[in-house]
């Protein structure tokens, strides 16, 4: 994510509206990133991105300046997609933990990534394919770093409940990624 | 967890981009100028409702000093008269040459 200029966000907080739509050309794309890759749905996922940058905008003097700009402008928008999940989608969260899955699983992790480099494209589009439930906790837990206790507060569900969907999504991705090998091992040959 | 799986999967995923439709800005940009007007119209508000309040206050004391006070000046005039005041002796007197005047014609 590209670095905001302090003036920008000055600019902002003033309510220059020149600042606004700087600071908006200059985030558009990752924070769309972020919103595709919790919703799929386009035309939802640019709804969440006009709420969450129209919040960012009207918030913006909250922010003291004492940590990443950016950081928190990405935390607005993953709170947005996370509300309209919780308001508009069934999530699937009821699977408990299975220890016996979770090793296994945790063992061939690194099977995946060794030999395929595989493209963001392609990524996203793996991540998309994810059921909401599933897609929604491996999003929380590997890519934006939070805690299975941080994940069943936002989500409102158990602790076992977000490992046993962060489980289930990693072997769903394996799966999804394994039909992807093949299809290259095939064109190798 | 997230150690084990997939380094290079996580990093490409948090470079995941797209670029949104120009809707978007102009639906945020809808919603900021729609937000400008409504406290612009709160401001209003509040303006209108401090004049009405200042309005009545005064017309209040009009109605004070033009109804009440008023009849208070008028009493004070009578017991003038009564007590036999300078105003209210004067005209006893202006009368009493008034009569003396009509026995005289």
């Amino acid at each position: 994510m590209q670095v905001t200029h302090p003036n920008i966000i000055e600019g902002c907080k003033r309510g220059d509206p020149n600042c606004q739509k700087q600071l908006y050309e200059l985030h558009k794309n990752t924070l769309f990133g972020v919103c595709i890759r919790y919703i799929p749905n386009h035309a939802d996922a640019e709804d969440i991105l006009s709420e969450g940058f129209f919040k960012i905008l009207s918030k913006i003097h909250t922010f003291k300046g004492d940590g990443n700009f950016e950081g928190w402008m990405r935390r607005v928008v993953v709170n947005e997609c996370l509300m309209f999940l919780r308001k508009s989608v069934n999530m699937h969260l009821t699977l408990e933990l299975n220890e016996t899955i979770t090793h296994n699983f945790e063992k061939d992790d690194d099977d995946v990534e060794s030999e395929y480099p595989f493209t963001i494209e392609e990524v996203q589009d793996a991540i998309q394919r994810l059921p909401d439930g599933y897609r929604t906790v491996f999003n929380l837990y590997v890519i934006d770093d939070l805690k299975h206790r941080e994940i069943a507060d936002v989500l409102q569900i158990s602790i076992n409940t977000s490992k046993s969907q962060l489980i289930l999504a990693k072997k769903r991705l394996r799966e999804i990624l394994k039909k992807k090998y093949s299809f290259y091992d095939k064109y190798k040959k | 967890m997230t150690s084990h799986f997939n380094s290079d999967f996580t990093k490409k995923a948090r470079q995941i981009e797209a670029s949104p439709s120009d809707a978007v800005w102009l639906k945020i940009e809808n919603r900021l100028l729609q937000e400008r007007l409504e406290k612009h119209k709160s401001m209003q508000r509040y303006f209108i409702a401090a004049a009405s309040f200042s309005t009545i206050l005064i017309a209040g004391f009009l109605i004070y000093y033009t109804e009440i006070q008023t009849p208070n000046i008028t009493i004070a005039q009578e017991i003038s008269v009564e007590n036999n005041s300078d105003y209210g002796y004067y005209d006893l007197k202006k009368l009493h040459q008034l009569s003396e005047a009509y026995k005289n014609l």
